[in-house]
């Protein structure tokens, strides 16, 4: 009887195939709704998702504590030679495409900003709406410095210029999406999976942020959401990247709000 | 490094000190997180060969405590860092230190960036990228080579440029320093050391084998003042310290192989009369498990290679050192390391320490 506990307990364990994702929050609800559906077609497959950011999932892939680093920006220098120091080859797969939206609180009848005064605004040189054709004091509002968002939104507007000391830093896309739905004044930025007619989106230099937009590369706040993986992705890695990249998983994406590749 | 000439301006450290708290104020509301760590170690130390009046010196102490503060603001970022040290066996206030080891200010420098990515320009007291030195993350309690011998300071007072190579095959920096390191920064003279440091990191051709290789090399001219007792005046001399190292860094999970060479020369110009030193450093590493880490690491310094005299001939040193380390989570790391010092002198006795280290970091 105990030989046949044994046997059975090795069986399972060998027959169960782990996964690890980590990493970008802007990712992580694409990951969590992929791995899900995945599981339920393969029983054997057990996939944990987890977030903490895009920096902190590529570190973990460098120290090889995870199969699949998630990122809402591309690989870092810096983070490419501590990759190649260490043996670590990272492959980088484009799983989505995703806008930044610009958005306002709901009441406020700006309908469209260009790149340039969305740098005055959060970099401090603008702080009235007056300025722009609408009422009242700006309240900016922001991702966090350690977020991918804010490392996109950080380049293609603020051009490595310093952010006005008076905006608010969040943690991640739902706390800003809340905090100027319910913030008369605010202004925000957010992907596109976080949209919901609770904010008003602008358009930003007169282009709509759309699957449309963003694929042909009008939207000018468009980036590209990664996989990386140590080397080509093999094994479970690849059948699980496949998956999202079949109809099945770029239906996931588009239910979640990001842009599909295919 | 180098001789200290004399201060008119001894409390350097404190303006800088100023400095720190003074952008630390200007920055109140920007993104600076504080974080860092400290290092409760317990060491003892035990002769090989003690005669009946040694006693087996042991102690606690707090070897390192650092607390670090960094901006992410762009594109000029203010970083900060106090050092605190108590000394092993504290006896006395003078055993217990307070000193800034970084406060620098780095600029992005974005039209060089598509050729140097993430380049950056620094002003302050800042790190020096020498070497095994700059590489040592402390994965044994004992300091890198250069570092232990005290050849090289691992924080100074100047300029630098530091970026990498495309597509992170690399890096490179170039710093001038005061050349007195960051426990005695008492001048204000930025030109006396030069400092060179290059990486290759080529693409990973092996899966799981990664190669770096690394060259530095620092040159420093400094006057030091003497007393000629048989001229009764305060006389002064030129002195010239270059240092250069060569470092091969092998990496197959959950191996990792470290090498070093490194030579010192210290001359004094006019006469022309240099001496130097040699030295190696062998590290290895295997990682058991994601927690638990055995390294071995051993070294040879033979401080005196021109001299051909008896005493010189005999004067080289060799460290062992055999070490566990065991990361209990994210923020706490244990080390235990056995360190013997032996001597080429064989009249000189073998001296060797146990030390267990907590590392915590915040």
């Amino acid at each position: 009887m105990k030989k046949l506990l044994v046997l059975s307990i090795l069986l399972s364990l060998g027959f169960t195939q782990s996964l690890n994702i980590q990493g970008s929050t802007t990712v992580l609800p694409i990951a969590q709704a992929a791995a899900e559906a995945y599981m339920e077609k393969h029983p054997d497959a057990d996939i944990m998702v987890r977030g903490g950011g895009s920096g902190t999932g590529i570190a973990a892939l460098i120290d090889r504590a995870t199969d699949i680093a998630t990122s809402s920006r591309p690989i870092k220098t810096k983070e490419l030679k501590q990759a190649r120091e260490r043996g670590v080859n990272p492959v980088g797969t484009v799983i989505a495409l995703d806008g930044i939206a610009v958005i306002v609180h709901p009441n406020n009848p700006i309908n469209d900003i260009s790149i340039a005064d969305l740098k005055k605004i959060y970099t401090g040189k603008i702080t009235s709406w007056n300025a722009l054709g609408g009422k009242g004091n700006i309240v900016v509002v922001s991702r966090d410095a350690a977020s991918g968002t804010f490392e996109v939104f950080n380049e293609k507007v603020l051009g490595g210029t310093k952010m006005t000391e008076g905006a608010l830093m969040l943690a991640s896309n739902l706390e800003v999406a809340r905090a100027v739905e319910q913030t008369p004044g605010a202004i925000g930025y957010v992907g596109l999976g976080y949209l919901s007619e609770k904010v008003k989106v602008l358009k930003v230099n007169g282009v709509n942020p759309s699957e449309e937009t963003v694929r042909n590369g009008y939207y000018p706040l468009a980036r590209a959401l990664y996989m990386y993986t140590n080397g080509n992705p093999a094994g479970l890695t690849k059948s699980f990247i496949d998956f999202i990249l079949s109809g099945e998983g770029q239906k996931i994406v588009r239910d979640n709000g990001f842009v599909p590749v295919k | 490094m180098g001789l200290n000439p004399g201060s008119k301006i001894p409390n350097l450290r404190w303006i800088g000190f100023g400095v720190l708290m003074l952008l630390c104020i200007s920055q109140v509301h920007a993104d600076a997180p504080v974080y860092g760590y400290f290092w409760v170690r317990y060491t003892y130390d035990y002769l090989m060969k003690p005669d009946t009046a040694t006693k087996h010196p042991h102690a606690f102490s707090i070897d390192r405590g650092y607390i670090r503060w960094k901006t992410t603001t762009t594109p000029v970022a203010f970083s900060g860092t106090i050092d605190i040290n108590m000394k092993a066996g504290y006896t006395k206030d003078s055993d217990w230190l307070v000193r800034l080891k970084y406060a620098q200010a780095d600029w992005t420098l974005p039209y060089i960036g598509k050729y140097l990515p993430d380049t950056k320009f620094m002003i302050g007291l800042q790190k020096v990228y020498f070497g095994m030195a700059d590489l040592w993350e402390y994965p044994l309690i004992e300091k890198s080579l250069e570092d232990h011998l005290k050849k090289i300071n691992t924080a100074d007072l100047g300029l630098g440029f530091y970026g990498y190579l495309p597509n992170g095959l690399g890096d490179i920096s170039i710093q001038t320093f005061n050349g007195s390191g960051y426990s005695k920064p008492t001048e204000i003279d930025l030109n006396k050391a030069k400092c060179f440091n290059a990486s290759i990191v080529p693409p990973v051709f092996l899966r799981n084998f990664g190669i770096m290789l690394k060259g530095s090399y620092w040159m420093e001219k400094t006057t030091a003042k003497y007393w000629s007792a048989a001229d009764s005046e305060t006389l002064s001399v030129d002195l010239s310290e270059n240092r250069m190292a060569g470092v091969v860094q092998l990496r197959y999970a959950p191996v990792s192989l470290i090498g070093e060479y490194f030579i010192s020369e210290d001359g004094k110009i006019p006469d022309n009369k240099i001496t130097k030193g040699v030295g190696y450093s062998f590290i290895g590493q295997i990682d058991i498990n994601k927690n638990f880490s055995i390294l071995g690491r051993y070294d040879i310094w033979d401080k005196n290679v021109t001299d051909t005299t008896a005493a010189a001939r005999t004067d080289a040193i060799y460290i062992k050192i055999l070490g566990l380390n065991y990361k209990i989570s994210d923020n706490l790391l244990i080390q235990a390391n056995y360190q013997l010092t032996e001597y080429q002198d064989t009249l000189k006795v073998p001296v060797d320490k146990f030390m267990v280290q907590a590392k915590c970091s915040y």
